[in-house]
């Protein structure tokens, strides 16, 4: 029985030991442990006052850029209408062309007029899908010279009863772009 | 608290072993009536063991879970989130209006299409016109079949849209 008492109260006395060094170091330690408690709550308000600040910027920066792309959209939106409207004034002068010059030539078969509005036509859409600059000035030279001979030739004075006058600037710019292809 | 309770279970389960191995000890020694007893208070005491243990599982996954909640509803946890979510949302946004310009280039290509074609329509039709009015005023110097011939291709060229072979049939009409 006094091997089981003394085995007994020996581990007991470990028990108690144990917990006065635990309770010891507590006691020793109180102040850093309660400095790094202190700490950690500085480090999260610091991490917190970070993250709204860098919150704020972006939310900031989504508004502008939103801004920004709704306004570049708009002007894309204006400037395809504004295409949109040239492109139809163009081919409703390009018609009109059509008309006075049939109706200075009234001999001139429908087929050729059609050509002459046809050829026309082309030149206008070579121009409007060109990519490069130089290129779509190019072309829309060669449209406004096209235009300009129509027009001359549709306002120069001809005898009522001559039958055999053709528009010939306008046919001499088709002959010349037709060589300039085949060559 | 956890360590302690580990030890109770593993001093209760050590029990139920201790008991065991006196239930059988008593069984050699003939004493059976004993040996009931100790076998019903082992199996007792390994079932308390094995429920603490579960009790302890549960409570180990509640305490996960519950640590888990409040990591997630943290406000750094959160602030962290939203700042995802707005970088999200910008590169989204430099996507989208890429995408809505070249949407809107597609819509202005179709809509100048349909005005071409709606041109070259009429325009056609005119020709059409235009070249039957003279087809028919030279039926008198074309044979019936010859001119019903070309009348038809006229009619299936005008049906394609097909100027280019209006303008060849054309040549074929003989003229004053």
């Amino acid at each position: 029985m006094s091997i089981i008492a003394r085995s007994l109260a020996a581990a007991l006395e470990f028990l108690r030991r144990n917990r006065d060094d635990h309770l010891n170091w507590q006691l020793l330690r109180q102040s850093d442990v309660a400095e790094l408690r202190h700490a950690k709550r500085l480090a999260e308000q610091d991490l917190i006052a970070e993250l709204k600040k860098r919150e704020q910027q972006l939310a900031h920066e989504l508004a502008v850029l939103q801004t920004q792309n709704l306004n570049q959209l708009e002007m894309v939106k204006t400037q395809c209408q504004q295409d949109l409207k040239d492109y139809q004034d163009y081919l409703q002068s390009l018609d009109q062309l059509k008309v006075s010059l049939s109706n200075r030539y009234q001999h001139l078969p429908a087929a050729v007029a059609f050509t002459i509005h046809h050829h026309a036509k082309q030149l206008l859409n070579q121009m409007w899908d060109a990519n490069d600059q130089q290129q779509k000035l190019r072309l829309e030279m060669q449209l406004l010279q096209f235009m300009t001979a129509v027009h001359e030739d549709s306002q120069t004075g001809l005898p009522a009863s001559d039958n055999t006058v053709l528009p010939e600037k306008t046919l001499a710019c088709i002959d010349a772009k037709a060589l300039d292809q085949i060559g | 608290m956890v360590k302690a309770l580990i030890y109770c279970v593993l001093l209760i389960a050590s029990l139920a072993m201790l008991l065991l191995v006196a239930g059988f000890c008593l069984a050699l020694l003939g004493l059976s009536a004993f040996t009931a007893g100790c076998y019903f208070l082992a199996a007792k005491a390994l079932l308390l063991a094995m429920g603490l243990l579960l009790l302890l599982a549960v409570a180990g996954l509640l305490k996960s879970v519950w640590r888990e909640l409040r990591a997630y509803f943290k406000r750094e946890a959160s602030l962290l989130r939203r700042l995802f979510a707005l970088g999200y949302r910008q590169r989204n946004a430099l996507q989208r209006t890429v995408q809505e310009q070249r949407q809107l280039q597609y819509f202005y290509q179709v809509q100048r299409q349909r005005l071409l074609k709606a041109n070259n329509r009429r325009h056609t039709r005119e020709l059409y016109s235009a070249l039957e009015r003279e087809l028919h005023d030279e039926k008198a110097r074309l044979s019936v079949e010859n001119y019903q011939a070309l009348h038809k291709t006229l009619r299936l060229s005008y049906k394609k849209a097909d100027a280019a072979a209006m303008l060849a049939l054309r040549q074929q009409i003989p003229c004053r």
